[in-house]
């Protein structure tokens, strides 16, 4: 105590002064007792909220905390063609990866454009062509997550990640990862077939989230990123293509460290299945050959020469072709020109390279002209319109037909609609070609004759009353036409076969100035080769030919021959699948295929000085001299049309389809043919002239079995420099450089050889002789 | 006191054993020891697996610890209240001087300068410090005659200060509210008047204010206190790891549920999700692990230790008996308030082991101490007052 003791109390103070400390002290005591009784069921009400009423909620809070799931991406599987060639393959190569995050914490805008420049120039120095405008789309890319690394390069050669390895201070954030890309052992071959894989977009995510069947969880879910297949076999196929991701179910601490690794909920990832194809490597690389030659010398023809002075150029940009085979409707081949290089997609296609790969004004190389490329058919259509003439009695030996299969017709050139209201220019229809000739509906077709063909149009069907006159579009739709083929490609166009509905739908929606109300004359004349409206695809033109081929019976197109799994087994098989078989009785196949046969076989002398009839691909089966090629076809008979197809302020498509070995039952001959084949040439000139060689050139190796080995890129790469050297030889000798003696040796400079495996890949050195380096392509 | 002895006794010799223990506290004491030996084996085996033995290093230690703290238990119930006079400047100087000489040459744990090293064992005399606070408000708070007064409050007040000045320079911000906290109640629990005791409550909250606005917090402790006070406010990098230590601990405890995951099979216990949870966050295993029974065996067996040293307060025979008790008694109750209410979201998150259970020697060692010298009043509670005083 440290002040006195208060003085002046009584004794009774005093004692009360004892005890009233002790008391307050006892008091306190129980205070603290009860302050402390507060706290502690405080901590009780805590423990019980959260164990036994939040416990749901933290639980999966917790069990989210500790478990990652890691997918690692399934190999993706093989494309082959019919004879078990590689189409497709992987490879595994060292990319070189960025951390956006990483590398924009390092460094500002400015130094990383400076580093991305060094970079390409280290690429570039290592055999890799790259712009810094590339590298930079790529780092800006916004198909990759926020938190992945974005792939800048890849398959870069030793040397290069070596240097980059050694200098991770000017290059921040930048990484080497293995990661398996697709490889392309025929190169370019097939391109727009095969297609290309990319990675996930953010809508392709959700689809995929929307779609994913829910009994079977993550079995093949994509994570964003993953690559999916984007066109042509990969995307179609994209299901047994691709693997099972691997998951690996791991264990976290709070530091991302793997603690342990659940294998029950763990699995390895499973390749994806095999796709066989239907695609004859050879074949498609001949067509795509010939196709591209057809172009080429299209391009080369003198400027239409016509009184018509804004007649346009030929420009040949573009074209497609397709080989079927029409017993079972297997496509062997199917190319379009212009085409692309899938390794652009592997390296990560930039956003300006796939627009110019989108733009018209390059022709849209991505576009798969075969079956989503639109064209009038022009004259290849005849065999339709001659088959509904057949078929509904314009064409009959009965005295109710408009002709007779026999009876000859003469056909000026010119076609006046007899029931024609007005005179007026739509009741005149002049076909540009020929001259006074009596045809009969075989010649018709051989020599394919306009005004035979306006006629039926005309009084044949358009005379007729509703709805018989628009036979010539159900027959078309009979052969497929107007309708998708159900090929099993993205993206297939359907085509139009136009008729007053179609007129009625396209003037509702503003298109047309007229409805089907307004189906003219004209409307039917012009239908009737293959004019106006009708638009088809090669492949739809393929298959139609295809029913004429096989006595009637059509298929779906199939590309996919068999789905094999990684132990060899076959998962799938895709049989043929007829669609429809039409009536293809001996009256109605006999002239039509007297007649498509006539087309590269009939030449028959002039009378009187009429002109002679000459089958419209006769020059190409038959004349080497101008350009066509020496046909075997009293062995292989080709049944073909010549169709030139004319639009509007451009110069005509050529289109050539044909069918062998053909029955001709004029001649006796009866055959199974084993392929069509339907080319199609935009802006290119006369279907005889240009597209019917081509397709012969395609037919002749097939006919007589000698189709030249597919070469792969290797092999061509191998050849390049062999073939380079004798180019710049033959380019010496010509320019003089080189001095050669009388008989043509050369005197200041040894003439280069081919060695024997270049000579047989090329073909000779003639082949180098006429197409130069081309020889290799 | 409120109990009057039956009969005053010189000698407690002549009182039968059974009267001279408190069983409940005995028991309840040994029985949290041994859990935390169990919590703590499970909070340190780490990952076993087929070829890899758990690692019982701290387990054995933490068993030795609990060992020599009930040998220094019984040798603190023998103090009695002169000793206690006699020894508690001592006690006060070698606090003081450890504290100093720790700031000098002390080893940093976690960004705290508090402990000595000896070999593979650490000392942090900020544990035994509290047990010389204690005494030395105990012997100061019980004047020989009458009641406490307004300077020897203050004395007291300042004595107390001294230790806490040298924890917070380590920078401990944990133990330095161990220490307010028992300087609070001794006081609160002492004669002292209750206008001198809401004088000096007004002085220290200014206090209070005027540490948390100025800098005299280091960031870090600033940042926990932030993340407490304010759960929504934009938090610094450093404020949300604390955040994230809270919520990772109240997940584990929320999945250990009613029954909990099992022993050793808590998922975010053997993941390390919750950081140092062999010390300050070791409630999260029995949360996690034995679920809301265990959790609450646990609490209830502090409540009945509690529950005993407040009942030895009250039957104290000495002043100085009575304080230390209470002294012990907020030790313990903010101890545990502190560090189980801080795993569950009550409590901001400062470093405070959980007494007996928390892996470590120093706090185990002063846990058994103070416990010792609850027990020494309450054998002592019949005792005629030895002291003169009273």
């Amino acid at each position: 105590m440290v002040g006195p003791s208060p003085r002046g109390r009584g004794e009774r103070d005093e004692k009360a002064a004892e005890r009233e400390p002790a008391q307050r002290q006892a008091f306190r005591i129980q205070v603290l007792g009860v302050v402390a009784v507060c706290l502690v069921a405080a901590l009780f009400a805590r423990l019980w909220y959260l164990q036994v009423l939040e416990t749901e909620e933290l639980r999966r809070a917790a069990a989210s905390n500790v478990l990652r799931v890691v997918y690692t991406e399934a190999p993706r599987g093989r494309i082959l063609d019919v004879s078990g060639r590689v189409l497709v393959d992987n490879k595994v190569v060292q990319a070189v990866v960025v951390d956006r995050r990483e590398l924009s914490a390092a460094l500002d805008s400015g130094q990383q454009d400076e580093m991305l420049h060094e970079l390409a120039t280290l690429l570039s120095r290592s055999g890799r062509p790259t712009k810094v405008r590339d590298l930079q789309d790529r780092l800006r890319s916004e198909e990759v997550g926020p938190f992945d690394k974005v792939p800048l390069a890849i398959d870069i050669s030793a040397d290069l990640l070596v240097y980059l390895g050694e200098r991770p201070d000017r290059f921040p954030g930048l990484s080497v990862e293995q990661r398996t890309v697709r490889s392309f052992p025929y190169g370019t071959l097939a391109a727009h077939l095969l297609g290309y894989v990319g990675p996930l977009t953010a809508a392709e995510y959700r689809a995929q989230l929307a779609q994913a069947d829910p009994s079977e969880p993550d079995a093949k879910t994509y994570q964003p990123g993953d690559e999916i297949g984007k066109s042509g076999v990969e995307r179609a196929f994209e299901s047994e293509l691709r693997g099972v991701p691997g998951r690996r179910v791991l264990e976290v601490n709070a530091r991302s460290e793997i603690v342990n690794e659940l294998v029950d909920l763990s699995r390895p990832p499973v390749a994806g299945n095999d796709v066989y194809l239907t695609i004859d490597a050879d074949i498609q690389a001949l067509a795509e050959s010939e196709l591209r030659r057809g172009l080429e010398r299209a391009r080369s023809q003198p400027p239409p020469e016509s009184e018509e002075s804004d007649e346009p150029d030929f420009d040949a940009p573009a074209g497609a072709v397709v080989v079927l085979d029409p017993r079972d409707g297997d496509i062997v081949a199917l190319a379009s020109y212009p085409t692309f290089d899938p390794e652009q997609f592997v390296h990560g296609i930039s956003q300006r390279l796939f627009e110019d790969l989108t733009d018209e004004e390059n022709h849209s190389p991505i576009l798969n002209r075969a079956i989503q490329g639109l064209y009038p058919p022009g004259s290849t259509f005849k065999a339709v319109t001659a088959y509904a003439a057949l078929t509904q009695g314009v064409i009959s030996n009965d005295d109710t037909a408009l002709i007779r299969p026999n009876e000859f017709y003469l056909d000026t050139g010119t076609y006046r609609y007899p029931l024609c209201v007005e005179e007026s220019d739509t009741c005149i229809f002049e076909s540009p070609y020929c001259c006074e000739r009596y045809v009969d509906l075989r010649e018709s077709i051989a020599v394919s004759s306009d005004a035979y063909f306006y006629r039926l149009g005309g009084e044949g069907f358009f005379a007729r009353t509703a709805p018989l006159d628009e036979g010539i579009q159900e027959s078309a739709r009979l052969f497929g036409l107007g309708a998708s083929t159900g090929v099993p490609l993205p993206h297939e166009n359907s085509g139009v076969v136009p008729d007053r509905d179609y007129y009625d739908v396209q003037f509702a929606s503003g298109v047309f100035q007229r409805s089907g109300a307004q189906w003219y004359a004209g409307d039917t004349i012009n239908l009737a080769i293959g004019q106006g409206n009708l638009l088809v695809t090669p492949l739809q033109v393929a298959n139609a030919y295809a029913a004429l081929a096989s006595g009637g019976r059509q298929h779906q197109p199939n590309i996919a021959w068999k789905v094999v799994d990684r132990s060899g087994e076959t998962v799938k098989e895709f049989g043929p699948r007829l669609v429809r078989e039409i009536d293809f009785s001996a009256d109605i196949a006999e002239p039509l295929l007297d007649g498509l046969n006539g087309a590269t076989a009939l030449r028959l002398p002039g009378e009187q000085g009429g002109s002679a009839l000459e089958g419209t691909a006769f020059a190409a089966f038959n004349l080497p001299e101008t350009g066509g090629v020496d046909f075997p076809l009293r062995d292989w008979p080709v049944a073909g049309k010549t169709g030139t197809a004319e639009k509007q302020g451009e110069a005509d498509s050529a289109w050539f389809v044909g069918f062998g070995p053909a029955t001709w039952p004029e001649q006796g001959y009866r055959h199974t043919p084993e392929v069509v084949v339907a080319m199609v040439l935009e802006e290119a000139g006369f279907g005889g002239e240009i597209a019917a060689p081509a397709v012969a050139r395609i037919l002749k190796p097939i006919a007589q079995d000698t189709v030249k080995r597919a070469r792969t890129a290797q092999e061509v790469l191998a050849c390049y420099s062999e073939v380079k050297a004798l180019v710049a030889f033959l380019e010496g000798v010509y320019t003089g450089e080189i001095k050669v003696d009388a008989d043509g040796v050369p005197i200041s400079q040894e003439r280069p050889s081919l060695s024997d495996a270049c000579a047989q890949l090329v073909g000779g050195e003639e082949a180098v002789e006429r197409f130069g380096l081309d020889a290799l392509l | 006191m409120n109990v009057t002895p039956l009969y005053p006794r010189g000698k407690l010799d002549k009182d039968p054993w059974w009267l001279l223990v408190d069983p409940f506290l005995i028991l309840a004491t040994l029985a949290i020891a041994a859990f935390g030996c169990v919590l703590v084996f499970s909070a340190t085996r780490g990952s076993v697996g087929e070829f890899v033995e758990p690692d019982t290093g701290f387990l054995t230690r933490q068993i030795t610890f609990a060992c020599v703290g009930v040998v220094v238990g019984v040798i603190a119930s023998r103090l009695d209240p002169r000793h206690i006079r006699r020894l508690c400047p001592v006690a006060y100087a070698a606090m003081l001087a450890a504290l100093w000489i720790v700031l000098e040459i002390g080893v940093v744990v976690k960004g705290t300068q508090g402990w000595f090293e000896f070999g593979s064992l650490r000392f942090q005399p900020s544990e035994a410090g509290k047990l010389a606070t204690i005494m030395v408000l105990a012997v100061i708070l019980s004047p020989r005659s009458g009641e406490v007064g307004f300077r020897r409050m203050l004395w007291a007040v300042a004595l107390a200060a001294a230790p806490m000045l040298l924890v917070q320079r380590q920078p401990d911000l944990g133990t330095l509210l161990v220490y307010l906290a028992i300087t609070i109640v001794m006081v609160a629990v002492s004669t002292v008047r209750t206008r001198w005791i809401v004088a000096l409550a007004l002085l220290a909250a200014a206090g209070g204010i005027w540490v948390f606005n100025s800098n005299a917090l280091a960031a870090y402790q600033e940042a926990r206190l932030t993340v407490f006070l304010f759960e929504t406010a934009e938090l610094s990098d450093e404020a949300a790891r604390y955040a994230y230590h809270t919520e990772q601990a109240e997940i584990a405890i929320g999945n250990g549920g009613l029954t909990g995951q099992g022993l050793f099979e808590g998922t975010q216990t053997q993941s390390d999700h919750v950081p140092d949870q062999q010390t300050d966050f070791i409630f999260t295993v029995v949360g996690e692990e034995l679920g809301f029974r265990g959790a609450a065996l646990l609490l209830g067996l502090y409540s009945l230790v509690l529950f005993r040293v407040w009942r030895t307060a009250q039957v104290a025979s000495s002043s100085v008996g009575r304080l230390m008790c209470a002294g012990v008694f907020a030790m313990f109750l903010f101890q545990m308030f502190q560090a189980v209410g801080m795993t569950m979201g009550m409590m901001p998150v400062t470093g405070i082991p959980l007494p007996m259970v928390s892996y470590g020697g120093s706090s185990m060692l002063t846990s058994m101490a103070a416990l010792g010298f609850v027990a020494g009043v309450y054998r002592r509670r019949r005792d005629l007052e030895s002291d003169q005083s009273r």
